[in-house]
């Protein structure tokens, strides 16, 4: 019976570890705006845009950055940076617990001594089970930053980065509007114009002709 | 082991119950709506992405949608599309080196349907309970305490591939994440591409 256990149990573990499968995304996106995310799988979540991968799950590093222009995607960005990062950490955490509470095990060699063979165990156990806690916690905000990189992606491309914009240094840079068309030049070639069809030049007015006499040059003060 | 030692035992399994509750509950609820202008979304749902797409969307396009999975590039270039990444402009497309403008006017967009479909419910792991016995005396061998021994001993076993599965493993169900990016990622991109099934009337 109890080898019956131990072998279900095992099996649930077995099915946690593959039971998820493995994915992979086939349709490439092509046809993007010069600077749009675009969502591919590979056993994680990439997060790309014409220019190349931005950021990757669990963690994102990086994503808040470029959707920083996008108050609603950059509060889901640094959302999902924070929560991948402490996913890594709890998970790390409850996997070393867990694994190093197999140490425990060595309790079975204080069988005469039943006091330390019980503290030994129960060492262990407690150990894998907050590491068990851990993991499972860590696994949670492992969805969290999942949920909210999406999130963020959805909200920047439907701002910015759909429209062709972009979030530069000052914020979000949209692209201008095509340029307006010009009038159509006249055709033709351009002929030069006769010297003949010039207009003359108006008529000069005569200077006025002094009838006064002029004014001495010097004025002599009376001593 | 001794009754207190049992006692022990069992009280560490109320945090176990918790991890198991743990992986089940709490996940991220997404509050973002879809706009609806005619564009695929991948949308959070629960521990997945799933796919919005537009009312817009016909059988021929849904058809299309699907070839393309099947063999993306090759459908793809049918329609004038690229292996590689074709710049796309709302005014102006541009196809590598070679600038082929045209004005589009403003495409006029179906809504697209803010429900979404697909979805299911996150499993959870279950893990083997530990009984507990009634009784006994309050020495240090006899059955339970043997019996508690054995079970501590399975428990310390298989916690760690419990442990290992959480952590490794992947909490998004990998191949239908896989399908649903696919989906909006092949409708996008022949929404643009023009002469294609899926391309929005109007777009150039």
């Amino acid at each position: 019976m109890n080898r019956g256990m131990m072998f279900s149990v095992m099996g649930v573990a077995a099915l946690l570890l593959v039971g998820c499968g493995s994915g992979l995304t086939v349709v490439e996106p092509r046809v993007l705006a010069p600077h749009e995310l675009a969502l591919r799988y590979d056993n994680e979540f990439q997060i790309v845009s014409p220019e190349g991968e931005v950021a990757t799950g669990i963690r994102y590093n990086g994503l808040s950055d470029y959707v920083h222009c996008v108050p609603d995607a950059a509060r889901h960005a640094q959302a999902a940076e924070s929560a991948g990062d402490t996913a890594v950490g709890l998970t790390v955490a409850g996997i070393g617990l867990g694994v190093g509470g197999l140490a425990g095990l060595g309790g079975l060699a204080y069988s005469e001594k039943p006091d330390v063979m019980a503290a030994f165990l129960l060492s262990g156990l407690g150990a894998e089970i907050v590491g068990l806690v851990l993991t499972a916690v860590g696994r949670t905000y492992k969805v969290d930053a999942n949920g909210h990189a999406v999130d963020a992606l959805n909200y920047y491309n439907d701002a910015v980065g759909s429209h062709g914009g972009r979030c530069g240094p000052n914020g979000a840079e949209m692209p201008q509007p095509p340029p307006q068309a010009l009038p159509p030049s006249p055709s033709g070639p351009i002929r030069p114009v006769p010297v003949d069809q010039i207009p003359p030049p108006p008529p000069v007015k005569p200077w006025p002709v002094q009838t006064h006499p002029a004014p001495p040059d010097r004025i002599l003060l009376p001593q | 082991m001794d009754l207190r030692s049992v006692k022990a035992l069992l009280g560490f399994s109320a945090p176990l119950v918790l991890a198991v509750l743990a992986t089940g509950c709490g996940n991220y609820t997404s509050d973002y709506v879809p706009p609806r202008d005619g564009r695929a979304r991948a949308v959070w749902q629960q521990d997945r992405v799933i796919a919005s797409m537009p009312d817009g969307a016909d059988a021929e396009c849904s058809a299309a949608v699907s070839e393309v999975q099947e063999n993306p590039t090759r459908y793809r270039t049918y329609y004038g599309g690229s292996p590689t990444i074709i710049i796309w402009r709302p005014w102006v497309v541009v196809t590598g080196r070679s600038t082929v403008s045209s004005s589009a006017p403003p495409r006029p967009r179906s809504p697209a349907s803010a429900s979404v479909k697909g979805g299911g419910s996150s499993g959870g792991g279950s893990v083997g309970s530990i009984g507990s016995g009634s009784g006994g005396g309050g020495g240090g061998g006899g059955d339970i305490g043997k019996a508690a021994v054995v079970l501590v001993v399975v428990a310390m076993l298989t916690l760690p591939f419990i442990t290992l599965g959480l952590g490794l493993g992947r909490p998004e169900p990998s191949e239908q994440v896989a399908e649903e990016i696919d989906k909006v990622n092949a409708y996008n991109d022949l929404a643009r591409l023009n002469g294609s099934p899926c391309a929005v009337a109007g777009a150039k």
